[in-house]
């Protein structure tokens, strides 16, 4: 494990209708849908924490 | 202690014979001392002394022109909250209840107010007679960088409704807590820790290759596939050194060119081996 630290992955102007999505990837991923933060536009900021990621893979 | 043993039971001169006295004495000291056997190594030493006092007077009562404070705090809550249960279907406000029943029932020249508790269980809903709302902090803190040597001292004083307000809160101990020196080091170090997560950010844009890469992802009907498809995803991101973690994937997937994205898909194709996940990507 090259980097046992994790890493935040913030995402804006999300459309409500792919916030399950992110959700349903960030848990398939090991990780947590921590953040979910409307827009004065309606649109939607959410912040992703992944576990330690492996670049070799595995 | 003498000067304030006179002042607060000295009854027939000072009215306030009901008096909370409160005082502490602390003495802090930190002594390194080098082995007798090295010349090198420098003793340190720290030293800390405080001394702190209260002297709070309750009720100006007890002469023999006031009824005794018992008496008086018995019968001055009994008036109150009969006065609050009068105005009850009349005055919804708790408050300008309270205040009303304050300037109907408590005789002029009283430090005292009507209270009740923040809720049934903190404090009490019934309504009581506060004397004094008090709070105070003290603290300190000492160290000596390169000997390793740590202290920390901490105090609070509260009474009436503002121990209850600071009861009501938890984070407030914490707050007020000195956390012991090998704890405070791994708090820093679990904040140095996290400061160096990389992180990634990206706007999200939509397109058709995007729409591939979520019905590729969404494809996936159990967790063992859903790893599976995650690290083939991982695995392309790579070969087409567009990023190496699970982190770039998403990035890229949600705020990624199209192009980018295509690339993507032509290297995920490449090292996708299950047929009905590469129908996915078409």
């Amino acid at each position: 494990m090259a980097n046992q630290t994790g890493e935040k992955v913030i995402l804006t102007d999300v459309p409500f209708e792919k916030l399950v999505f992110y959700k349903d990837w960030a848990t398939s991923l090991g990780g947590k849908f921590t953040s979910v933060q409307q827009e004065p536009d309606g649109e939607f900021t959410i912040v992703i924490l992944l576990p330690g990621a492996d670049p070799a893979g595995g | 202690m003498p000067v304030l043993g006179g002042c607060a039971f000295h009854r027939d001169k000072n009215p306030h014979n009901d008096v909370l006295v409160f005082a502490t004495q602390t003495k802090f000291g930190v002594d390194i001392s080098a082995p007798a056997t090295s010349a090198t190594l420098p003793a340190f030493s720290v030293g800390y002394n405080r001394s702190e006092a209260v002297w709070m007077p309750l009720k100006p009562n007890g002469t023999k022109d006031h009824p005794a404070a018992d008496a008086f705090a018995e019968d001055t809550v009994t008036k109150l909250n009969q006065c609050d249960a009068s105005l009850l279907s009349v005055v919804a406000d708790r408050a300008k209840r309270n205040a009303a029943c304050l300037a109907a029932v408590l005789p002029a020249g009283k430090y005292v107010s009507m209270s009740s508790g923040i809720k049934n269980d903190i404090g009490g809903n019934a309504l009581e007679i506060d004397t004094y709302s008090v709070f105070a902090s003290f603290g300190a803190r000492g160290g000596i960088s390169g000997s390793q040597a740590n202290g920390g001292l901490a105090q609070i004083f509260a009474t009436g409704i503002a121990a209850q307000r600071l009861a009501s809160n938890p984070q407030v101990g914490n707050a007020l807590n000195v956390a012991a020196p090998a704890a405070a080091a791994e708090e820093a170090k679990a904040q140095a820790e996290e400061a160096k997560a990389r992180q990634v950010e990206a706007k999200y844009s939509s397109g058709e290759n995007q729409n591939r890469i979520d019905t590729y992802i969404k494809g996936a009907k159990t967790p063992e596939e859903a790893k599976r498809r995650n690290d083939n995803l991982i695995l392309a991101m790579q070969n087409a050194q567009l990023g190496n973690t699970a982190a770039d994937v998403i990035a890229l997937e949600a705020g990624g060119s199209e192009a980018k994205r295509n690339a993507l898909i032509q290297e995920l194709k490449k090292v996708e081996t299950d047929a009905t996940a590469l129908k996915d990507l078409i």
